[in-house]
C-alpha cells in the first residue's frame, strides 16, 4: 500500500475541495497520546520503545477489523530514506520522524486521511489530514480514531493535567489544530507580518510550510494553537476557525484591491510566473513554489482561464519537492540535476495546461514515459 | 573577482566552509563549481536547537538547587535536570513526582493549570460529573457577574440535579 503513497503526487489535502479552498490549502487536526508508565521517546529505553511499537500495532490490527477505513502499519526503518522523505513533504510525517531511529512507526490509510507516527516525541501522534477549512470534520475524525484507540490502550491521562505529552507545551488537549493557508496578496502588500505577529497574543502562532524552524516559502503559512491547557478541543478548533475566516477576508478583499488599482501588474506577475514555469531550463523547488504561488493567485482571479485548473495546483507543489521529483525519474540526482529535471518538469505540465489530473510514477518506465508523457 | 580554479572566468560562487573551526573560503565561477559539486543549498536547520528555548520555561529560581536537579522519576529514574536541559518529560509519571516543580512553568506557556477538554471514558462516571459539576459552576460564576440572572437560575438548577446524582455513587467509584 505504501508504494501508492510514495508514487502519487496527490493526497487526500491536495484536492481543490472543502470551504475556502482557495485560500486555505489544508486543514489538520494532531492528538499526542503516550502509554502509561512506559519510557517517553526521548529518553527511551529500546525495550519500551518495542513495547509501545508492538501495543499500537495491535491496537490498529484490532480495531482496522471493525470495519472502517483500513490502516496500514509500517516500521519505519523498512522504508527507504527517500520514500520517507517523500512522506515528509506530503507532511504525512515530520521532520523528526524522517530521521533514522529504531522502534519507529508509521500508521497510514490508504487515502492518507489519516497517518498516525510512533515513537516520534510522543508514543503516538495521530493526524487527520483534509483539504480546505475543515478542521472540525479533521477533529471528528482524529476523536473517533482516539475513541477506538482508547479501548485498546492505556492513555496516560491526569484528572488535573489531562493527557500527559512529552513535551509539557503540549499537555492538556494534546491537540495541535493547523491550517496551511495561501497568502499572495497579503504577502505582496507587506501585511503579512503585521496580520501574523498579532496571534501571539491569541494563543495561536505561524510557521513556514515543513513545521518548526522551516521558512515560508511560496507564500505559505501554518497557523496552529500554542495553548493546550486549559482551553476544550472544541474552544481551540473555533478560535483557529474564524482566525482563519478573518484571514480568509483580508486576503480576499487585497486581492479584489491589488485587481482594481493595478490589474495590469497583477496580470503581469501572474503572466510571467506561468511563462517562467513553461519555459525555464534551471528550476529550483524554491522557486517553483515562488512562481506556483502566483499563478495560483492568477487562477483564483480567474486571469489564467482555459489554461490551468485549480485541481492540480497543490499536487504540483508534492511534484516540486526535491525527494519525490528522484523517485518519479527512479534514481538519485544532486541539485542541479533535479533543478534540470523539476523545470522539465514543469515545461511539459505548464505546456498542456497542466490538465493531468493524477501525477502517477510508473518508477521502471518513469525515465522513457517522461518524455512520452502519456496521460495514464 | 576572477575564479581560483580556471583563473579565466568571473568567480560568482562564494563558498565558506569551517572545517574544526578554521575557515576557508573558495571564490568560483558557476562552471567550476558545478565541476567541483558544490550544491549551492541551505542548510538543514537545526531543529534541536528549540530544546534550549524550551528549556528556559522549566528554568525556575529554584533550579539552582542540587536537591531539585538530582531528584529522580521513581518510575523512569530520570532526574529533573536532564528533564530541564532536553525540555522533555521522562514519562508520564514525571507529572505527578515533579508536580510542584511543574506547575509555574505549565502557568507560563499555557496561562492555566487545569485540564478543560476531553476525558477518556475508562476515567468513570463520577470523575465525569465532578467535571461537568465544576464547568457549570464556572459558567454560573459568569452569569451572575454578567448579571443573567435567568441562564444562572438554569445553571443552578443542573448543579443541583447533578449534584443529587452524584452522590449515590461517590462512594462507588
Amino acid at each position: 500500500m505504501i508504494k501508492k503513497v510514495i508514487t502519487r503526487a496527490q493526497s487526500n489535502w491536495t484536492k481543490a475541495e472543502g470551504p475556502h479552498h482557495h485560500i486555505v490549502i489544508s486543514s489538520r487536526i494532531r492528538l499526542a497520546r503516550n502509554l502509561m508508565k512506559l519510557g517517553m521517546p526521548v529518553f527511551q529505553k529500546e525495550s519500551d520503545g518495542f513495547s509501545v511499537l508492538q501495543k499500537v500495532k495491535n491496537a490498529v490490527e484490532t480495531i482496522s477489523c471493525e470495519g472502517k477505513e483500513k490502516l496500514y502499519f509500517y516500521q519505519l526503518q523498512e522504508i527507504p530514506h527517500l520514500e520517507r522523505q517523500i512522506l515528509l513533504e506530503k507532511h504525512l510525517i515530520s521532520p523528526e520522524h524522517c530521521e533514522e531511529g529504531v522502534n519507529k512507526g508509521l500508521i497510514i490509510s490508504e487515502d492518507e486521511v489519516i497517518s498516525i507516527m510512533i515513537n516520534e516525541e510522543d508514543h503516538l501522534r495521530m493526524q487527520a489530514f483534509f483539504p480546505g477549512l475543515q478542521l472540525d470534520k479533521a477533529w471528528e475524525l482524529a476523536n473517533q480514531l482516539d475513541d477506538a484507540l482508547e479501548n485498546e490502550l492505556e492513555f496516560a491521562f491526569d484528572s488535573k493535567k489531562g493527557y500527559l505529552t512529552a513535551c509539557p507545551t503540549n499537555v492538556g488537549t494534546g491537540l495541535r489544530a493547523s491550517v496551511m493557508l495561501h497568502l499572495p496578496a497579503l504577502s505582496l502588500t507587506k501585511q503579512v507580518g503585521r496580520v501574523l505577529s498579532s496571534l501571539g497574543q491569541l494563543g495561536f502562532t505561524a510557521r513556514g510550510l515543513y513545521g518548526e524552524g522551516t521558512e515560508a516559502t511560496g507564500n505559505l503559512y501554518q497557523l496552529s494553537n500554542q495553548i493546550t491547557l486549559g482551553q476544550t478541543e472544541m474552544d481551540i478548533i473555533q478560535n483557529l476557525t474564524t482566525l482563519a475566516l478573518q484571514i480568509v477576508e483580508k486576503e480576499e478583499s487585497t486581492r479584489n484591491w491589488l485587481l482594481k488599482e493595478n490589474p495590469l501588474r497583477i496580470k503581469d506577475r501572474v503572466g510571467r510566473a506561468y511563462g517562467i514555469l513553461q519555459n525555464a531550463a534551471i528550476l529550483t523547488s524554491q522557486e517553483a513554489l515562488n512562481y506556483l504561488s502566483d499563478v495560483r493567485m492568477g487562477v483564483d482571479m480567474g486571469l489564467l482561464k482555459g489554461l490551468l485548473e485549480q485541481d492540480n495546483l497543490s499536487e504540483l507543489m508534492v511534484l516540486a519537492q526535491p525527494a519525490f521529483i528522484q523517485k518519479y525519474m527512479g534514481k538519485i540526482m544532486d541539485a542541479q540535476e533535479r533543478d534540470e529535471v523539476r523545470a522539465r518538469l514543469f515545461n511539459k505540465k505548464f505546456q498542456k495546461g497542466g490538465k493531468y489530473n493524477v501525477f502517477q510514477i510508473h518508477t521502471t518506465r518513469a525515465a522513457c514515459s517522461f518524455f512520452g508523457w502519456r496521460r495514464s | 573577482m576572477q575564479c581560483e580554479r580556471c583563473q579565466k572566468r568571473l568567480a560568482n560562487v562564494h563558498v565558506t566552509q569551517y572545517i574544526n573551526g578554521q575557515k576557508a573560503e573558495k571564490h568560483l565561477c558557476e562552471q567550476c563549481a558545478q565541476e567541483e559539486k558544490i550544491k549551492i543549498e541551505i542548510p538543514n536547520f537545526p531543529i534541536y536547537n528549540l530544546n534550549d528555548l524550551l528549556g528556559a520555561f522549566f528554568n525556575q529560581p529554584f533550579i539552582a538547587k542540587e536537591e531539585v536537579r538530582e531528584d529522580v522519576c521513581p518510575n523512569c529514574k530520570i532526574s529533573y535536570g536532564k528533564i530541564v536541559h532536553l525540555g522533555r518529560m521522562g514519562c508520564s509519571e514525571c507529572y505527578q513526582h515533579f508536580s510542584t516543580y511543574l506547575e509555574p512553568a505549565l502557568r507560563k506557556m499555557h496561562g492555566a493549570t487545569i485540564h478543560r477538554g476531553k476525558i477518556p471514558r475508562r476515567m468513570g462516571t463520577s470523575f465525569r460529573i465532578n467535571r461537568e459539576l465544576s464547568d457549570l459552576k464556572h459558567k454560573l460564576r459568569q452569569a451572575i457577574e454578567k448579571e443573567e440572572y435567568e441562564k444562572a437560575a438554569e445553571y443552578r438548577d443542573s448543579i443541583k440535579e447533578l449534584e443529587g446524582k452524584n452522590k449515590p455513587r461517590a462512594g462507588v467509584e
